[in-house]
């Protein structure tokens, strides 16, 4: 049961610490990307990744309870709701005629 | 099969969709499921709340028009297959998180070896409820988001060269296809193909 307990509390920690990351790369990327079809990527892909890994990680610390059952719902909603949201805001940026940026120079 | 016998618009459902019990019982379900574990209390008056609750909502869902799926015969059925979802969702949840790792190794490259670029495809299927979710899905795959679906045509945004040949591939329309038939050929799920970074207008 104590050994239980500290992998348990490594697992949740671990899902946390990346959760965070990823919420941290996603406020990076929202500021490094070129135009706002790419910052879009960011927002909604990285930021869904880290909620759903920090959502995961409470529902590993708080084992089987109702509380854990009432974050999986979390977890599901945000994975449903988030990329409507982004394809919300990409369709009306396209249909209100904004330009894609595009590399000039060709990639090494 | 040609393609223009396979075609299958809206036009066509001017049949009402059938209601089945099954939907009714499965949504119940769903919702007595949520209530009950967002609620937390199990005694009588709780659950009598939660039943009233669930008797509103699925009689409000009635009352709204019902989803267009199509139904037209050579796409196949609209029934979705229980077990093919299970395995698209776990799929679908391996490509968020590659999708994550991917866009974030991007994000933090010094370089930021990124080449977007909009790409157009065509994508017959069977009904309303697969385009969403293929909608869905793209946006959620590594690289890609869908900007627009105006009837069969769907407008991409990809991050990078290869992950515009991914969606170009057909490899998930095929995926969403086949929770509602059989018989398809990739190819015939992704045509009309166009994309900016080859010069073309979208």
């Amino acid at each position: 049961m104590e050994n239980f307990t500290i992998i348990q509390d490594i697992a949740a920690i671990a899902l946390m610490l990346g959760g965070v990351f990823f919420m941290l790369v996603g406020s990076i990327g929202i500021n490094r990307l070129p135009d706002f079809y790419c910052r879009a990527h960011a927002a909604g892909k990285v930021d869904t990744l880290g909620i759903m890994m920090f959502v995961g990680g409470m529902v590993v610390h708080e084992g089987f309870t109702l509380t854990s059952a009432k974050l999986i719902l979390i977890i599901a909603f945000v994975a449903v709701t988030s990329p409507v949201a982004t394809h919300a805001l990409a369709r009306r940026a396209l249909l209100s005629g904004l330009k894609i940026w595009e590399r000039q120079e060709p990639l090494k | 099969m040609s393609m223009t016998e396979q075609t299958c618009t809206l036009e066509e459902s001017n049949v009402p969709p059938r209601r089945g019990y099954r939907g009714i019982v499965f949504q119940v379900i769903l919702l007595m499921a949520i209530w009950l574990i967002l609620s937390g209390h199990y005694d009588f008056l709780h659950i009598f709340y939660g039943v009233v609750s669930v008797a509103a909502v699925v009689w409000l869902n009635l009352r709204l028009d019902p989803l267009p799926l199509a139904n037209c015969e050579p796409c196949g059925t609209t029934r979705i297959n229980v077990p093919r979802l299970v395995i698209y969702l776990v799929w679908l949840l391996w490509q968020i998180i590659k999708s994550g790792f991917y866009v974030a190794y991007l994000v933090l490259h010094p370089k930021m070896p990124i080449q977007p670029a909009l790409v157009r495809f065509d994508c017959i299927l069977p009904n309303v409820l697969a385009k969403v979710i293929l909608g869905n899905s793209i946006t959620l795959t590594p690289g890609t988001l869908t900007t627009d679906i105006r009837e069969d045509r769907f407008i991409v945004h990809s991050l990078t060269r290869s992950t515009g040949d991914d969606v170009l591939s057909g490899d998930m329309n095929g995926r969403v296809a086949r929770l509602y038939t059989k018989d398809y050929n990739p190819d015939d799920l992704c045509f009309n193909i166009r994309r900016t970074d080859e010069g073309s207008s979208i």
